[in-house]
């Protein structure tokens, strides 16, 4: 037993499996680059990079021939990779001075991958749009969705219930799923979630897919290979808990209203959005800037003049390209403006990036412990190279 | 203006009306021969500053870009009517751009039979209806030639630039060629139509009501008085009666004040003859205001407030237009320019007229901070740096390959190591001149990183030739430079784009461009160092160059691993920054975007190099083999992502070079078959007798350098 623990820690320390791995990781980041022209980054990201297995399809022949070739996911390469390089780049490697350097910069690529790592589980990102004088709160994901039921009484909500993105993700078309809690009386079933689709009025004659509600149905669409144009929809029933009666309508992801369904005569608002996350201040947009180089469209500078506000204390910030704004763990970068291409005198958004990472500044820390070890040992090995050639030089002088 | 046959003559020859038909085979209308500019008039024009492209530049940078673009050559080959040959057709005669310019502003009627547009298949020209009779397949059209396929042209551009959506990779390559001619013509002509309005003629009969109001026919002469224009065209359709009823004594008055004498006074039918006469000068003036758009070359004066944006001499007649704005001295500069073209045909005349020229607009420039770089400019394209470094890199190569036909010649051996510091000065020297215009670090546009990759592996070259003195790495380094001149000139020779542009929002950061920029560059620099060198190796042991000389082959090894070593430093923290940028601008660290893949790739590979031979898998043929597949990977990151069109580095995104990056795979997987090949030669060879006592080659020693002591 000992002995095969001893030969699968040396198998898995060892320089062969470490090339292994980068070889596949090569390959793997290659592919996912090269598949990002026809399948846009997010799909790709979460295929190639974020998955366990997968199987690559070659399609030599301009796509006649199709070779399936199952590959382990980046994720799981990554995970392969920090225990090669905790038994072998840390654990069995000798501790001496010449190893230094190199203890270093693996310590330091750990803690790079650390950051990853709960950068991947734990990071919230999304976007803040805002126009001159608008304020928020909260910021809205670009990618995820979620469902939310509000109780307005004399028309302030009292409470918003969601159905959040997790149990959204893996809804299949044909999926059904209920959603209820003690306090809401009725359960709201979902059916056919699509994550990009459009509503369609069609005729009594018109031949259609799936359900028709009020004359529409929502007609699925291939997803978009930029994936925050995906616009998501479900059929949505809520049963009341009492009677069993039922209510049903489109949930659309760009409806311009949430649906309004009353319930033992109270009103309720359902609406499928955009993941929304709180924060825990407010942003006024107080100026935008936006600048292009004289005579071009090329974007010279655009810039964001907000106000935070928390507990009452307003502070003036300049929010820039490059220049971003931290603040208790949430950072706002200058991501672009709406529209594109704005007219004389139409009003113009701008649109702040926000990311809640607890490992924002790891990668600045890790770089620094990386190149700390990197300069530690190759100055080493330069110096011992060029003790060499200065030996061998004297020798062929001497020789001579 | 210097005459091609004898000083004295010019004027008659600048006058001379010549039958260009003979030399372009269609013209048939006389035109005026554009003369042969003299050396003041050409530097005055070339420093002229130009607001092109978001930056102030020199008017010959323009030039150059434009007709490179146009032409896909820096100079133009043009017939010379002064010049006959024994056959008595005019020789040809080569224009640089600046004078290419001039003679477009000037001289349009002969610029426009100049074949300054280059055509790259028949199908282009077929496509709008031009013949080709006579063309090669590639071959240069004039605008000349052009012109009855030109509203084709335009339709057809219009037609595919719509279906694609404005992205240009939808386009076929004929497609691509003819919107690409479609913009080329378009350019051409706002240039050739610039000064239509200094040359034109303004209905302003003399002793009219209008040359009352307009002293000077000319458009300065309208633009002054274009504000009063609105004022007299109500007097002159309402009468001053019918307007001075409805306003006050000191209104009228001061109507009366703004019009000139004697429009009150006039007849019905003499009012609307005047009025008439005014509308048809507006819109003449109008017709080539439109026409002057192109070329911003008057900096805005303090009347016109805090502008960022310089104008062409067509763009002030709008906002002049019914405006109570006062732009003096806008239009005095404009009026300089007029008398400039007047004095086109009086090469004295023209010489000082563009240098009063020259020193109103230069003087204006300055005030506002924004003529101190356009002289460096002008000194940097002047002294050609990278042109004379690409030649000197050549002759010290073909000096190393001399020192190592003949090793005893130890001069020539010197003259090789020495003479590589001049074009690595050069390269130098002209990437600081670059900075100092920009303001930029080193590296900033794809241009510029082929530029600095040349710079570090010359220098990485040099280094390792002072360590090891084996004269390899003085070789690899004079090749990389020398091909890394070529590049650079290639690739500005195909984009034809100014390659000192401004900069986007996003990469308007010199702490960021000058660590991660130059770092991760630096990491392509040793890669494809480390590749050449893998070279020398693979290919010497496959035609068996020194083969008994096994620490020849030991040396070339451990420069590869070093060059590698050095990369992977760059490449790592290159790349771990790149990261950290990106987290400060797009909010977060990664975000598999290629071109942050490309340099993870490049990373990747070495890596597995080094662990590959610490662990025993690899060993110096194979790390050569590696090394030398490594160049593919570098190339893939530094260029293939680019061609793919997707990702946040738009910016880098380029096209038009798949041909070359394809042969160049191709060249490096052969390479890698090589050392495939020499590795299984060996493995079944029989084995040679062992020479590790050999001694090692004195020809190879350079006596000189050696420490005293030991060399004694």
């Amino acid at each position: 037993m000992v002995k095969a623990l001893k030969i699968g820690f040396e198998f898995i320390a060892s320089y062969g499996f470490a090339c292994v791995v980068f070889l596949l990781l090569l390959l793997l980041v290659f592919l996912g680059t090269i598949e990002q022209v026809d399948h846009g980054l997010y799909e790709v990201q979460k295929r190639y990079f974020e998955s366990l297995f997968l199987v690559h399809w070659f399609e030599p022949f301009g796509g006649r021939l199709a070779i399936p070739l199952p590959l382990p996911g980046v994720y799981l390469l990554l995970i392969l990779f920090t225990v090669n390089l905790i038994a072998g780049g840390i654990v069995r490697m000798r501790k001496n001075k010449n190893t230094v350097g190199n203890l270093i910069i693996h310590g330091g690529m750990l803690f790079m991958i650390a950051g990853g790592f709960v950068n991947f589980k734990f990071a919230q990102d999304g976007h803040m749009t805002l126009a001159e004088s608008q304020r928020s709160d909260e910021f809205v994901s670009y990618y995820d969705w979620e469902i939310a039921i509000a109780q307005p009484e004399n028309g302030v909500y009292q409470s918003e219930y969601l159905v959040p993105h997790e149990r959204l993700a893996y809804l299949a078309p044909e999926d059904s799923a209920a959603f209820t809690r003690d306090d809401l009386p009725f359960e709201l079933v979902v059916e056919g979630f699509q994550r990009n689709c459009q509503p369609m009025a069609m005729g009594p004659m018109m031949p259609h897919e799936g359900e028709l509600v009020d004359g529409f149905t929502l007609h699925g669409m291939p997803l978009d290979k930029e994936a925050e144009r995906n616009i998501a929809g479900a059929y949505a029933t809520v049963r009341e808990k009492k009677s069993g009666a039922t209510q049903k309508a489109i949930l659309w992801g760009f409806s311009a209203h949430p649906w309004t369904v009353t319930v033992d005569g109270k009103p309720y608002l359902i609406d499928l959005r955009h993941r929304r996350y709180a924060l825990p201040f407010t942003i006024v947009l107080d100026k935008f800037t936006h600048e292009l180089h004289p005579r071009t469209q090329m974007a010279k500078t655009f810039m964001s003049d907000v106000t935070k506000i928390e507990n009452g204390v307003s502070q003036a910030i300049k929010i820039t390209m490059n220049e971003p704004l931290r603040h208790k763990g949430y950072t706002f970068y200058q991501a672009s403006w709406q529209p594109a291409n704005p007219q004389l005198g139409t009003p113009v958004k701008s649109t702040l990036a926000v990311v809640k990472n607890p490992a924002d500044q790891w990668p600045l820390y890790s770089c620094i412990v990386i190149s700390a070890g990197l300069l530690i040992h190759f100055t080493a090995k330069l110096l011992k190279y060029l003790r060499a050639e200065n030996k061998r030089l004297v020798a062929r002088g001497a020789t001579t | 203006m210097k005459p091609a046959i004898g000083r004295g003559k010019w004027a008659a020859l600048a006058a001379a009306v010549v039958v260009c038909g003979a030399a372009y085979g269609q013209a048939s209308k006389p035109i005026a021969m554009a003369p042969v500019w003299e050396k003041e008039v050409l530097e005055l024009a070339s420093s002229l500053p130009i607001q092109d492209g978001g930056r102030v530049k020199p008017l010959s940078t323009y030039a150059a870009f434009t007709l490179l673009k146009m032409n896909g050559a820096r100079t133009l080959k043009v017939p010379d009517p002064r010049n006959l040959g024994a056959d008595g057709q005019p020789k040809e005669r080569r224009l640089t751009p600046i004078e290419w310019l001039l003679d477009c502003l000037f001289y349009p009627d002969a610029a426009e039979r100049y074949r300054c547009f280059v055509v790259e298949t028949y199908e282009v020209v077929d496509s709008i209806g031009v013949s080709h009779e006579g063309k090669k397949k590639r071959d240069r059209y004039s605008y000349a030639e052009l012109r009855p396929g030109i509203d084709k042209l335009y339709q057809l551009a219009r037609q595919y630039n719509t279906e694609a959506e404005g992205d240009t990779q939808k386009l076929s390559p004929v497609q691509g060629q003819i919107v690409n001619l479609a913009t080329n013509v378009f350019e051409f002509q706002r240039i050739l139509h610039y000064l239509d309005f200094a040359r034109h003629t303004y209905p302003i009969a003399e002793g009219s009501a209008a040359a009352q109001l307009i002293p000077e026919n000319r458009y300065s002469g309208i633009l002054e008085k274009l504000s009063t224009i609105g004022v007299v065209a109500i007097v002159l359709d309402r009468g001053m009666e019918t307007i001075e009823a409805g306003l006050g004594a000191e209104r009228a008055q001061e109507l009366r004040s703004m019009i000139p004498a004697g429009f009150g006074a006039l007849s019905a039918e003499d009012r609307r003859k005047a009025l008439s006469e005014l509308n048809a000068i507006v819109q003449d003036a109008s017709l080539m205001s439109g026409r002057a758009t192109g070329l911003a070359l008057f900096p805005p004066t303090k009347e016109l407030g805090d502008q960022k944006e310089w104008i062409a001499a067509g763009e002030l007649f709008e906002p002049l237009m019914g405006s109570s704005t006062h732009a003096h001295e806008q239009i005095q500069l404009i009026a300089e320019l007029e008398t400039l073209t007047a004095l086109r045909d009086q090469p004295e005349a023209f010489k000082s007229q563009l240098a009063k020229f020259h020193d109103s607009v230069v003087g204006i420039a300055t005030e506002r901070g924004e003529y101190s770089k356009v002289p460096i400019e002008v000194s940097f394209y002047k002294w050609k740096f990278f042109f004379w470094a690409q030649w000197l890199f050549v002759l010290v190569f073909v000096l190393v390959a001399i020192s190592w036909i003949a090793p005893a010649a130890r001069s020539i051996d010197a003259a090789a190591l020495w003479g590589l510091f001049v074009p690595t000065a050069l390269l130098i020297i002209g990437i600081t001149y670059r900075c100092i215009i920009r303001g930029r670090p080193p590296v900033s546009t794809l241009y510029e990183t082929i530029l600095f990759i040349a710079a570090v592996a010359v220098v990485c070259a040099i280094a390792i030739e002072f360590m090891n003195r084996q004269r390899i790495a003085l070789s690899v380094g004079s090749v990389l430079g020398a091909m890394g001149m070529f590049l650079a000139n290639r690739f500005e020779e195909q984009q034809g784009v100014d390659t000192m542009p401004e900069l986007i929002a996003v990469l308007d950061t010199n702490f960021w461009l000058s660590t991660h920029v130059t770092t991760v560059t630096m990491g392509y620099s040793a890669g494809l160092l480390a590749a050449a060198i893998a070279h020398i190796y693979i290919i010497g042991r496959l035609i068996g160059f020194r083969k008994e000389d096994k620490a020849f082959y030991k040396n070339l090894s451990r420069m590869t691993y070093g060059v590698i070593c050095f990369g992977l430093v760059f490449s790592t923290v290159g790349t771990v920054l790149g990261g950290i940028w990106a987290n400060d601008s797009w909010g977060r660290f990664w975000g598999w975007d290629p071109k942050e893949n490309g340099a993870l790739m490049i990373v990747l590979w070495e890596l597995a190099m080094l662990h590959a031979r610490m662990g025993g898998y690899i060993r110096d043929l194979g790390f050569a083999v590696a090394s030398t597949f490594g160049a593919i990977i570098v190339a893939f990151s530094w260029w293939g992502v680019n061609l793919l069109g997707v990702g946040l580095h738009s910016y880098g995104f380029t096209s038009g070079i798949m041909p070359i990056l394809l042969g160049f795979y191709t060249l490096e997987l052969a390479v890698c078959a090589c050392g495939v090949l020499v590795w299984i030669l060996e493995r079944y060879r029989k084995p040679a007798p062992a020479v590790a006592t050999a001694p090692p080659e004195i020809a190879s020693v350079r006596k000189k350098r050696l420490p005293a002591k030991a060399a004694e």
